[in-house]
C-alpha cells in the first residue's frame, strides 16, 4: 500500500463566526464561493448535517455520480452526538414513556456519517472513529489507506462536531477558531489522480496527544 | 451472484489475517466457551435484564483479558479497535445530568466521549498505536475486525486487538422503547410470528496478527444502503454490495460459503430484508444461524461477538440451531431449526446491518480444511 495519494479539495465550514473555505478555488467553486454556510435543508433540522451536507456538496463538484456511488467516506468526530445525547435524555427525563424516537434514532455518532450516504446516494463503504485531538488526523490517514485498500475512486476524510457549550475549549486543537456551542465541519478529497497535492503521511508515530491518544506523523 | 459494482471491491485479493484469540462476554455468560455451550445446548431465549452499574468496565475488561490471554500477549504488544455504538453511555448519562445542572464547564470530570473510553483502555492495558474508536451503529463489530485486519495488511500494525462492547441500559432501552422496536415477548429472528428485537449487553474481542493459525479472516465488504435513516433497504442493496464485497476479496464464488451467521434481530423489516439478500445471492444453498434470540441484541457488540460464535461454528464444525426459530417465514431457505447441525465448514459468512444503511460482511475460514 504505497501508491500516491492526493489531496484534490478541501472544505471547511464554521457556523460561528459563519465562514467557508475551500482550496483550491478554481473554475465555479472560485467564481462562485458560498461566503455563508448553508442552513439547514429544509427536510432536516439538525445544524451539524445541514453544515455536511452543504460542504459535501462542494467537494464533491467535481466528482461524477458513478464515483460518487462507489467513493469512501471516514468521518472523524470526537463530541460525536453527544448534544444530541443531551436531548433524548432531556425528553426522557420528563417522561420516559414519551421518549422523543426521533431524538433517539440520531443518537449514533455515525448519524451525521448516514445522513451524507442517504442524501448525496453514497453506497460505498463509510466509518466514523474518533481519536481525541488526533481524530481528523487519523481519518486522513484512514482515507488515504481505503483509497488503496478497496480500490475507491475517492475518499472523502471528514470532520464534524456540534461542540456544545462548554466542550470546545477541550477538542477544539489550533485549527478550529469558532465559537463553542456551534457547529464545524472539514473534508478533503483524497484520491490517486494526480493534480492535487500530494498528501504524505509519516510513520505511524508514537506522540502521545492530550488525553493519551495517538496522532499520526 | 450479484457483482461488487456499487460497493467496495478490493484491488487484490485480500491476504488472509488470522485470528490468535476469541473472547466473548454478557451479564449472563462469563467466556466465549460458556456462551457457545449455551447455544449448541439450545440454551435458554433470553429475558430482558439490565445489565447493573459498572458493566461498561467489568465486561470490556474482562473481554480484554481473555483476549490476551487467549493469544499469549500483553497489550502493548497491541493496536487497540474500539466498536461501539454508545461506549459508557450511563456514565455520560451521569455527565449530562450533571452538565445540565451546574453546567458543563463547572463539572471537574472529563467529559464521557468515545475517544475517552478509549484512553482508559490504553492506560489500564498499554496498547500500542494506533488505537481508535469506530462506529457505524450495530455493523461496528464487524468493521473493527475489517479495520484490524487492514492494519496488519498495511503493515501499520502486528498485532490488533479487535474489541466490541455496549451496555443496553436505562438509556438505549428507552429509546429503543421510543421506536417501539423491542418485542414483547422474545426475540424471534427469520419466526413467521416475530415481533422485535431484545436488547442485551456485551463485549466481545479477538487479536488478529499475520502469524498462521487456525482461523483467517478472508474476505471484507462494507457498504450503505442510502435509503433510509432507520429502516433497511427492503431490495437488500447495501447488504448484497457488502457480501459481494466481501466474496470476491476472498477470491470466492457464492457456492464456496457453508454457513452464515445472520444478523437476525427478530424485527420484521430487518430479518426480510437479510432473507432477500441471502436469497437472491445464495438461493437455499447456505446454512444459516443466529444467536440474538440467546444474549439479545448487543448492538455494537454484536458483530464482533457473532464473529467468534463463527469461529467457534468453523473450530467445532457444527451450525447451532437459530435461537427462538420456531416457524421460519422464509421457507426457501435453510435455516438450523432446532437441533444444532453437525457439518464440514471452511467458509463461514457474518454480517451485520445498522441504521443509517450501514452493512458489513465478513469471510472466516478454517485453514486447513482441505
Amino acid at each position: 500500500m504505497n501508491a500516491k495519494i492526493y489531496v484534490q479539495r478541501i472544505v471547511v465550514m464554521d457556523e460561528e463566526p459563519a465562514r467557508v473555505v475551500v482550496r483550491p478555488e478554481r473554475g465555479a467553486l472560485a467564481s462562485a464561493p458560498p461566503t455563508t454556510p448553508p442552513t439547514s435543508p429544509p427536510y432536516h433540522p439538525d445544524r451539524l448535517t445541514g453544515l455536511a451536507l452543504g460542504a459535501m456538496e462542494i467537494l464533491l463538484r467535481d466528482v461524477r455520480m458513478d464515483e460518487r456511488a462507489r467513493m469512501g467516506v471516514v468521518m472523524g468526530t470526537v463530541a460525536g452526538c453527544l448534544e444530541v445525547d443531551r436531548e433524548f435524555d432531556r425528553s426522557r427525563r420528563e417522561n420516559a414513556r414519551y421518549a422523543s424516537p426521533a431524538a433517539f434514532s440520531r443518537t449514533l455518532p455515525s448519524t451525521v456519517l448516514a445522513e451524507l450516504a442517504l442524501y448525496i446516494k453514497l453506497t460505498g463503504p463509510s466509518v466514523a472513529l474518533s481519536n481525541g485531538d488526533a481524530t481528523f488526523a487519523f481519518a486522513v490517514w484512514r482515507a488515504a489507506r481505503w483509497v488503496e485498500a478497496f480500490d475507491l475512486p475517492c475518499c472523502a476524510a471528514v470532520y464534524a462536531d456540534h461542540l456544545g457549550r462548554g466542550l470546545r475549549n477541550p477538542y477544539t486543537g489550533e485549527a478550529i477558531a469558532a465559537a463553542e456551542g456551534s457547529c464545524f465541519v472539514q473534508m478533503w478529497l483524497l484520491s490517486r489522480k494526480t493534480g492535487g497535492e500530494e498528501l504524505r503521511l509519516g510513520e505511524v508515530s508514537l506522540t502521545r496527544f492530550a488525553g493519551g491518544t495517538h496522532a499520526i506523523g | 451472484m450479484a457483482n461488487g459494482k456499487g460497493g467496495a471491491i478490493l484491488r487484490e485479493r485480500f491476504r488472509p489475517v488470522y485470528v490468535q484469540s476469541m473472547a466473548a462476554v454478557t451479564p449472563e455468560y462469563a467466556s466465549a466457551d460458556a456462551l457457545w455451550e449455551a447455544w449448541i445446548s439450545g440454551g435458554k431465549e433470553m429475558r430482558p435484564r439490565l445489565p447493573g452499574a459498572g458493566a461498561w468496565g467489568r465486561l470490556t475488561g474482562a473481554a480484554i483479558e481473555a483476549a490476551l490471554a487467549g493469544a499469549g500477549v500483553e497489550g502493548r504488544a497491541c493496536s487497540l479497535i474500539l466498536a461501539t455504538t454508545k461506549g459508557d453511555i450511563e456514565r455520560q448519562v451521569a455527565w449530562m445530568r450533571g452538565a445540565d445542572a451546574i453546567g458543563a464547564e463547572k463539572l471537574d470530570w472529563p467529559v464521557p466521549t468515545l475517544s475517552q473510553a478509549l484512553v482508559q483502555m490504553i492506560e489500564s492495558h498499554g496498547f500500542r498505536p494506533p488505537c481508535y474508536t469506530v462506529s457505524t451503529a450495530c455493523s461496528s463489530g464487524i468493521v473493527a475486525l475489517i479495520e484490524a485486519a487492514l492494519l496488519v495488511q498495511s503493515g501499520d500494525a502486528e498485532a490488533v486487538l479487535a474489541l466490541g462492547a455496549d451496555v443496553a441500559g436505562d438509556f438505549v432501552m428507552d429509546g429503543f422503547g421510543a421506536l417501539k422496536a423491542v418485542t414483547a415477548t422474545r426475540c424471534r429472528p427469520f419466526d413467521r410470528g416475530r415481533d422485535g428485537l431484545m436488547l442485551g449487553s456485551g463485549a466481545a474481542a479477538c487479536v488478529v496478527s499475520g502469524r498462521p493459525a487456525e482461523v483467517a479472516i478472508v474476505g471484507v465488504g462494507i457498504a450503505n444502503d442510502a435509503t433510509h435513516m432507520t429502516a433497511p433497504d427492503r431490495e437488500a442493496g447495501g447488504l448484497i454490495r457488502a457480501i459481494a464485497a466481501a466474496l470476491e476479496s476472498a477470491g470466492l464464488e457464492a457456492g464456496a460459503i457453508d454457513a452464515i451467521v445472520a444478523h437476525g434481530t427478530g424485527t420484521k423489516y430487518n430479518d426480510a430484508m437479510e432473507a432477500t439478500a441471502f436469497s437472491k445471492i445464495f438461493g437455499g444453498r447456505a446454512t444459516i444461524t443466529g444467536i440474538k434470540g440467546l444474549i439479545g441484541h448487543t448492538l455494537g457488540a454484536s458483530g464482533l461477538m457473532e464473529s467468534v460464535m463463527a469461529m467457534r461454528m468453523l473450530r467445532e464444525q457444527v451450525v447451532p440451531a437459530v435461537t427462538g426459530l420456531q416457524d421460519p417465514e422464509m421457507d426457501n431457505l435453510n435455516f438450523v431449526v432446532n437441533q444444532m447441525r453437525p457439518m464440514k465448514l471452511r467458509h463461514v459468512l457474518k454480517v451485520a446491518s445498522g441504521f443509517g444503511g450501514m452493512n458489513a460482511a465478513i469471510v472466516l475460514k478454517l485453514e486447513g480444511a482441505g
